[in-house]
């Protein structure tokens, strides 16, 4: 808030007259009034005309469209097969955005204004002509134009199609209200309390958020785990073969997972399946793999370890071999036994440097929708869950809610909560990794 | 350590032969511990090893199967031949599938690269307001999966009349790739030193020409592998393709395999196999041959 605030109060203010500080406050009450006029006072005659027709633009948007936009959003629509209420919701959602860029764009006016004015009474001013002034314009707004592109594909690409989604979490839309033939309503928190509260979607929510949290950190810690094991055992000066290991060991990360998965899926099949087949020889037969519960869970991370183990072990070889020598060599001589070593220089490390990118496989982990839809489809099936199995994560469980069952606000209110969690851990992490840490604005 | 210590300070009563015998002693103890940690050493890696190796040889062995079954009594197949592949070839669309999968991956890997590189060049470079929260969007919003909105998506391309279309799939690969992608991009940037620029522009070079003739040459790594991760992912997507697909014309790979080949895999195993195998291999050998540039380029993003 003090941020805020501070950032409200004009820079350079000190040892500027009243009687300019009043003039400027006048010039910028002009330019509220009318975005530009302030300027057009100050005979900035072109920039004031411009901001002029930014806003005569936008009231004549708001005249034609944007009000409507806006009305027809509140309602959703009246009249079936007539209002679409999803094109309503997606036209005012645009309406409030250029809502709120033209209240951003007339505070910015209004406070440059002031400055403006504070600036050009400054005794040292010297005034520039048109085309230095435009030129200087455009140099302090290259990085917004460089920014651009990625921007706008951010915000029409995954922050358009997130509020959209919130919006509709806050709906009754599902399979028996289908635009345009139903019109949709505001249900308020509706939505929310069924999944949360509410009988069987909030018993089936809270089972599904529990083995989703056993997924999430069994299916980082073990291939992550087996990865540095492996890399370890690598780093071995007298082994031999290394070369051959090492490239074995990254045929699963470079096999596009969805294929390996499929196949996979297909070895764990209960009758003739080759994990069945070979267990069969050693007198163990019909294990039914995706079908019980637990043995589909444990399936479920014996395959996130396959798919999984080869990045974080080619990191940790990358990182053990660029481990200065000299700090080793140091420890050998103070006479360190090697085990002593490892656990106190090279772990140490290695935990550093690999725990940025461990985080981020995390959220992955959370978020791994192929690996549960393609080996167990999330199954097998929990009579006890509203549409769901033993095996779902809530991302699949949001897929099947959406795709199957047509309950598109329950899906969109249960993005709304992955949502929350992943901002929050997230946030709550990144701001501690060093990538963050170190790139202040030098 | 205490054995050394009590080693040094008796050394001068001990006779000169024991002297020598002494560390030649301890150099034998450690060679033994040494081989038994070797042969542990060997046995994990190999065991490893093997169980990577199986799907991937077994998967092999099936595509040339004579047999359509994966109900076959024995582990591994005993009759070959390459039927599989003809049937593939002449009872499904897999080459038209895998055009449309090149097609995809073509024009997402030039789409991701024209919202990425200006991005991440201004996150890098320049210097401005708000940066940093540029930033702290950038990288939360690279955790999210298009999973979560995929009802918008599939609404609002339907308003755009962009459902059932390749632009409309790429206009989505990329948008939801250019976090992440801007992220690891400006990580690159970072490393390419300031003073080779600024010496340039003494010299009398533009900024513009810094970028084009400096900057952009020595961030080619990084560049490729961006049109790979774009070039790669309809190879592997399934789920967006699914909602936003669904003329069996356009399918691609992922979703032909899934939707005609896997999902009748019980009457004709052999022939997924061999779609498995055909499908992967493009991914697979430019991933092997790379993988030192992806590595590096995957950890100095978070470095």
């Amino acid at each position: 808030m003090t941020k805020l605030l501070s950032r409200i109060r004009f820079d350079n203010d000190d040892g500027v007259s009243p009687e300019r500080k009043k003039k400027g406050a006048l010039m910028a009450l002009a330019s509220a009034l009318v975005a530009g006029l302030g300027y057009v006072l100050q005979k900035s005659f072109v920039r004031g005309f411009c901001y002029m027709a930014v806003e005569i633009a936008f009231i004549l948007l708001f005249v034609f469209w944007g009000g409507e936009a806006i009305d027809g959003f509140a309602t959703l629509g009246i009249v079936p097969m007539q209002d679409h209420s999803l094109i309503m919701m997606v036209y005012g959602i645009l309406a409030l955005i250029i809502l709120g860029a033209f209240v951003c764009f007339w505070v910015a006016n209004i406070v440059g204004t002031y400055r403006y004015h504070i600036r050009i009474t400054d005794e040292r001013y010297e005034p520039k002509t048109g085309r230095e002034a435009f030129s200087e314009w455009l140099h302090d707004k290259t990085a917004l134009l460089f920014l651009s592109p990625g921007l706008i594909a951010v915000a029409a690409g995954i922050l358009l199609p997130l509020v959209f989604s919130i919006c509709i979490a806050f709906t009754d839309y599902d399979a028996s209200h289908q635009p345009p033939a139903h019109v949709l309503n505001w249900v308020g928190m509706q939505n929310f309390k069924d999944l949360l509260v509410l009988g069987q979607y909030s018993k089936t929510f809270f089972g599904i958020l529990g083995w989703t949290l056993i997924w999430t950190v069994c299916s980082s810690v073990c291939p992550y785990a087996l990865g540095i094991l492996l890399a370890v055992l690598l780093n071995n000066p007298k082994l031999r073969g290394r070369k051959i290991y090492k490239l074995i060991y990254i045929l699963p990360w470079a096999i596009p997972a969805y294929i390996s998965l499929l196949v996979l899926q297909s070895m764990f099949d209960t009758g003739y399946g080759l994990i069945n087949q070979i267990l069969g020889l050693f007198g163990i037969s019909n294990v039914p793999w995706l079908t019980q519960k637990w043995s589909a869970r444990f399936a479920l991370i014996l395959v996130s370890v396959w798919t999984g183990f080869s990045f974080p072990m080619m990191l940790s070889e990358n990182i053990i071999k660029n481990i200065d020598k000299e700090i080793i060599e140091a420890a050998r001589l103070d006479g360190a036994s090697s085990s002593r070593i490892f656990f106190s220089i090279t772990l140490p490390l290695l935990m550093f440097s690999i725990s940025p990118i461990f985080i981020m496989n995390l959220a992955g982990a959370f978020n791994n929708f192929n690996t549960i839809y393609l080996i167990t489809g999330g199954g097998p099936l929990n009579i006890n869950y509203q549409g769901a199995g033993d095996t779902d994560i809530l991302i699949t469980w949001l897929f099947k809610m959406t795709i199957t069952n047509n309950k598109y606000n329950y899906g969109a209110a249960l993005s709304l909560i992955l949502f929350i969690l992943i901002a929050i851990f997230s946030i709550f992490n990144l701001r501690k990794t060093r990538a963050f840490k170190e790139d202040t604005l030098s | 350590m205490t054995n050394e210590t009590v080693l040094n300070n008796t050394v001068s009563e001990i006779p000169v032969a024991a002297q020598k015998e002494a560390p030649q002693k301890r150099q034998h103890k450690q060679s033994v511990t040494d081989i038994i940690k070797l042969i542990v050493t060997y046995l994990v890696l190999t065991i490893v090893a093997v169980i990577v190796l199986l799907p991937i040889i077994y998967i092999v062995l099936m595509a040339f199967n004579a047999e359509k079954s994966l109900y076959i009594d024995t582990v591994f197949p005993t009759k070959y031949s390459f039927d599989a592949f003809v049937r593939l070839f002449e009872n499904t669309d897999f080459l038209v599938w895998y055009g449309n999968t090149l097609l995809v991956g073509a024009m997402n890997a030039i789409g991701t690269l024209i919202l990425v590189l200006p991005t991440s060049y201004a996150l890098s470079r320049l210097r401005f307001k708000g940066r940093k929260y540029y930033l702290m969007v950038f990288l939360i919003l690279q955790m999210f999966p298009g999973t979560m909105a995929m009802v918008a998506y599939y609404v609002l391309l339907n308003m755009l009349g962009l459902l059932d279309t390749y632009f409309g799939l790429v206009v989505i690969f990329s948008c939801t790739a250019v976090p992440g992608s801007t992220f690891m991009m400006k990580g690159f940037f970072d490393t390419i030193p300031h003073s080779l620029e600024e010496a340039a522009m003494l010299d009398g070079a533009s900024r513009f020409q810094c970028v084009t003739k400096i900057v952009m040459p020595l961030a080619k790594p990084m560049i490729g592998l961006i049109c790979l991760f774009g070039f790669g992912a309809p190879f592997g997507d399934y789920m967006l393709s699914k909602i936003l697909i669904t003329d069996p014309g356009k399918y691609t790979l992922a979703l032909g395999i899934y939707q005609s080949i896997f999902s009748q895999s019980s009457t004709d195993y052999a022939m997924f196999a061999a779609a498995a195998i055909l499908s992967s291999l493009p991914m697979t050998v430019i991933y092997m041959f790379l993988q030192k540039v992806i590595i590096n380029g995957l950890s100095g993003a978070t470095k």
